[in-house]
């Protein structure tokens, strides 16, 4: 009798332990309408920004490639220090050759210059093609925020609270918002990269 | 009963290993966790690393550092400062440093309160003769 409740026990055990390995398919969030039969989903709207070298950033930067971004600044002295952890993490688990890039705002602008930009992201030993600093008008970097938090936010699973500073989402190559993490927390980031993963097989 | 004891003794041993500063880990997550993180790998060349860094060679200016911050132009290499500490006193920043020695430099020799005292004065005086 004994045995066979070890044997059970290992077997169910055995069963736990297997991670699940359904495919599944990220779904594209955000607000959705319907036009003559299609379902549209929300987009990223235009943006043109400036990158740590100077250069401008816009949609056609990430043509045809899935994209990363944050919001942090500088001198922060909370918990972007951990995001950026979180996020080099990221951009050194993922083949540069990987059609993926990363984008970081600066939420102050006033202070972190192109200039600042380019040392905090050489300081990081970071390719400055892969992975853009970027900063531009106030109210525009407020409101690219919006957007894609607005979207993180709206998503019914969304873990926890709205702190939204520390996120880190993953758009698409057609723009759309298919996940995010809160990047302070390193096994959300984990689960946010099978994420990242599972949309470049896909793409 | 022998068995007993020896069986005590180990479990003693393996519960009192693990870094003996206390208050100095609680104040290393409260004050310098959010950016040196937690495992003191800090960020790059943003923010330095105090794992086997050689930063206990002189420590000194690390009390000195502690208490009264970084501008990061000092050093060129960063536009980060590190924010004074002067609410700590100097029996929280001697567990400070200590748990940091014996986090990641066990062959730096812990520091003693009265010593840390009187480098917060002298790192006073030093920054006073400084031309502002």
């Amino acid at each position: 009798m004994k045995w066979i409740l070890v044997v059970l026990t290992s077997v169910l055990f055995m069963n736990c332990s297997q991670p699940a390995t359904d495919q599944k398919v990220l779904p594209k969030l955000g607000e959705r309408y319907f036009e003559e039969g299609d379902t549209i989903y929300h987009k990223v709207p235009d943006f043109e920004f400036t990158d740590q070298l100077g250069r401008t950033v816009t949609p056609a930067t990430f043509e045809g490639k899935a994209y990363i971004v944050d919001f942090f600044f500088i001198s922060c002295p909370t918990i972007c220090p951990k995001v950026k952890k979180q996020m080099l993490r990221v951009y050194n688990h993922f083949d540069p050759e990987a059609p993926l890039l990363f984008l970081s705002h600066t939420v102050d602008p006033k202070r972190d210059t192109v200039e600042a930009l380019k040392q905090y992201a050489g300081n990081l030993g970071i390719d400055h093609d892969r992975w853009r600093f970027v900063t531009g008008e106030k109210d525009s970097i407020y409101e690219i925020a919006n957007d894609y938090f607005s979207v993180a936010i709206e998503n019914p699973d969304a873990p926890g609270g709205f702190d939204h500073s520390g996120r880190l989402i993953l758009v698409d190559k057609d723009k759309h918002i298919r996940s995010f993490c809160n990047g302070t927390d390193p096994e959300e980031v984990d689960r946010f990269m099978l994420d990242i993963e599972n949309l470049l097989s896909s793409q | 009963m022998i068995r007993l004891a020896v069986l005590l003794i180990f479990t003693g041993m393996i519960a009192c290993q693990g870094n003996p500063y206390r208050q100095g880990g609680y104040l290393y997550e409260l004050k310098c966790s959010s950016c040196h993180m937690q495992d003191g790998s800090g960020l790059g060349a943003n923010i330095p690393s105090l794992v086997n860094a050689g930063l206990f060679e002189k420590p000194d200016k690390i009390v000195c550092v502690i208490y009264h911050g970084l501008e990061g132009s000092d050093s060129g290499k960063t536009s980060l400062t590190m924010p004074p500490n002067k609410s700590l006193t100097p029996t929280e920043i001697t567990n400070v440093i200590n748990y940091m020695q014996f986090e990641w430099e066990l062959n730096a020799k812990p520091v003693s309160e009265s010593w840390v005292n009187n480098t917060i004065q002298q790192c006073a005086s030093n920054r006073k003769q400084r031309p502002e």
